[in-house]
């Protein structure tokens, strides 16, 4: 799981207000090198929750290699772009739980896919 | 008032014009004129006058009730029957009456009989009890013999006391007294016709059938057979196997029904046929890639029900799939494909994070109208304002060989959700029979499935202008079109720029 997915995931267990971030509990984590888009990683700027990415890379281990305050769409530092570009999707969660930040619902991580299915009763 | 002697054989003729035979002689059984279930009298009501004549306060007896004017006693002793007929006697100075169900008196005539007429007793059925219907033959000794067949094939080692037990349809569990909800097999197709007749008649539509199957000597106590004609030629027939059917609803919500279906029929089956049908499913389709090919570099995709990745795979760094099947969602994770596993009309996805959502072949799988809906709504709520997405679905218009869409005549749209235990199997390369079907897997090579059930997936097959309404009524797109395409229905949906 990259944390683009984080990212853009939340939780959807009923009755709670606070659904994202997700929490993240790793228990094994990798860096994959992946294609540089810049244009794409200039996209997602505008979409992304810059704090959670922070968080999640604080998660996981790899903190201190974002800048502090989330660049612009137009940005046009590379090595800016490269270090989110390296967090969205490079550092990956292989096995893990991602955890419902209000109602401490579990979400496994196996094989770096979350499993997000809910009971009927969570709904 | 007529003499008793005209009244008398007025009577005769009547019951002699229903094949009853009147007779001198005590038979040990009786006729009781104008005492029938057309006089409105009750079964009751002849016991206890019986009992009184006779003064016999606990005389068993078999009252036998045909739908006519009159019913039939049977007594053990025939000095009894005598007692009856003498208290109608042409001497007599009284009639006799019996009072009906508005306490208004029926006068009544006893006679001894050799023949209870209309097929004898053995077709007379004792007075149902009240509220009972009767549907009589409603099945044929071909049929009866079709559903043995079938009873005894699937006749398990489930062995209660004294009897043995299938079931069809939604399997029976006796500890909670209700139907399972995972545990479901196929209706065979004589039993599957009884149900379709009970179902046009009680307007009920029953998923769970128990059959009782009782062998020869199982579960009836010794007992002396009484009626006249049980051994015609004085030798005790061998009994054959008896079986009886309860049918049953045991799924009674639609919304209830609906998960069940796409439990058991669409998970579960892609859990397990994951690896045939990815081999089965490498190539993109045309229209699909046209769709994925156009989308601009930096845009990022959504692909909802993405089975074993295929389409994600040209756009693997900005694409996230998500997937029902744990299985499938492996083989994309095997190909490095991002994803997660989920249920598509509830993505645990944040609103607007994405510029384009595909979900091919997956809105034909969901199993009520509602559901449909909520997946096309969720596709709106992921969407960015302005966003594209492609949805394709099974068309019931099937294409031929010539590529021209079949033109049989389109049946109405049923919006009524699907039997969870009962769907039509559709067969390969003919038309769909109806909407809602199941369709088998033919796996790859070596598919060589010892369960053959567990590769039927529930399909719903749509018509013309059904997925475009089915948008309209999501309210979040502003464009919607619908197409066709080689036996597809394809929408392009863009979401509205104005929420």
């Amino acid at each position: 799981m990259k944390l683009l997915t984080h990212n853009m995931m939340q939780s959807h267990v009923k009755g709670i207000s606070r659904r994202f971030p997700l929490l993240i509990k790793p228990e094994t984590v990798r860096v994959v090198e992946q294609e540089f888009n810049p244009d794409f990683v200039r996209r997602m700027l505008g979409r992304i929750e810059y704090e959670a990415l922070q968080q999640a890379m604080t998660w996981l281990g790899h903190e201190g290699k974002l800048p502090k305050d989330c660049p612009s769409e137009d940005e046009n530092n590379e090595d800016i772009l490269k270090a989110i570009h390296h967090a969205l999707l490079e550092v990956e969660m292989v096995e893990g739980k991602l955890v419902c930040p209000e109602s401490g619902r579990e979400f496994p991580v196996k094989n770096g896919i979350p499993n997000m299915l809910l009971n009927e009763d969570e709904v | 008032m007529p003499p008793k002697s005209k009244i008398f054989a007025k009577a005769r003729a009547r019951l002699t014009s229903f094949g009853v035979e009147v007779v001198k002689e005590p038979t040990g059984q009786v006729v009781i004129f104008n005492g029938g279930r057309l006089n409105n009298i009750s079964k009751s009501k002849i016991e206890s006058f019986i009992r009184t004549a006779t003064e016999m306060a606990n005389l068993q007896m078999k009252v036998f009730m045909p739908k006519k004017s009159y019913s039939i006693v049977e007594l053990q002793d025939k000095s009894l029957c005598e007692i009856l007929t003498n208290l109608s006697a042409s001497d007599s100075e009284k009639p006799l009456f019996l009072q009906d169900e508005k306490s208004k008196d029926v006068s009544i005539l006893f006679f001894h009989i050799s023949s209870a007429g209309e097929g004898d007793l053995e077709d007379i059925l004792p007075e149902k009890p009240e509220g009972l219907e009767l549907f009589e033959n409603l099945i044929s000794k071909e049929e009866e013999d079709e559903i043995e067949k079938e009873v005894m094939k699937k006749m398990d080692s489930s062995e209660l006391k004294h009897r043995q037990v299938v079931h069809f349809g939604h399997h029976f569990d006796y500890t909670t007294n209700s139907g399972s909800k995972e545990d479901i097999s196929p209706i065979p197709d004589a039993i599957e016709r009884i149900r379709t007749k009970l179902v046009e008649d009680f307007g009920e539509d029953f998923d769970q059938i128990t059959a009782n199957i009782y062998t020869p000597g199982d579960g009836i106590p010794p007992h002396i057979m009484a009626r006249k004609n049980d051994y015609p030629d004085g030798n005790v027939r061998e009994r054959g196997n008896r079986i009886s059917l309860t049918f049953r609803r045991c799924i009674d919500d639609e919304e209830e029904a609906a998960r069940i279906i796409e439990k058991n029929l669409v998970k579960d089956v892609y859990d397990h046929i994951a690896d045939d049908f990815s081999a089965s499913r490498y190539k993109m389709w045309p229209l699909v890639e046209e769709f994925v090919d156009q989308v601009p570099k930096d845009h990022f995709v959504v692909d909802l029900g993405c089975g074993n990745g295929k389409n994600l795979l040209k756009i693997k760094d900005r694409g996230l799939g998500l997937e029902l099947s744990s299985n499938l969602a492996k083989i994309c994770g095997s190909r490095n494909i991002e994803v997660a596993v989920g249920d598509c009309t509830r993505t645990q996805l944040r609103d607007e994070i994405c510029d384009v959502v595909i979900s091919i072949a997956v809105l034909h799988h969901m199993s009520s109208v509602k559901r449909r809906v909520e997946a096309l709504k969720e596709i709106g709520r992921i969407l960015r304002p302005g966003g594209k997405a492609m949805v394709t679905s099974w068309a019931m218009e099937q294409t031929n060989e010539e590529g021209k869409a079949s033109n049989y005549a389109k049946k109405e749209n049923s919006a009524k959700s699907p039997n969870s235990a009962h769907l039509p199997i559709h067969k390969a390369r003919t038309n769909f029979e109806a909407q809602d079907v199941l369709v088998p897997f033919k796996g790859s090579k070596e598919g060589k499935s010892t369960d053959p059930a567990a590769k039927h997936r529930f399909y719903h097959v749509f018509i013309e202008g059904e997925m475009k309404s089915l948008a309209q009524e999501a309210g979040c797109f502003q464009e919607i079109k619908e197409v066709y395409d080689d036996g597809n229905y394809v929408l392009f949906l863009r979401k509205s720029i104005d929420k």
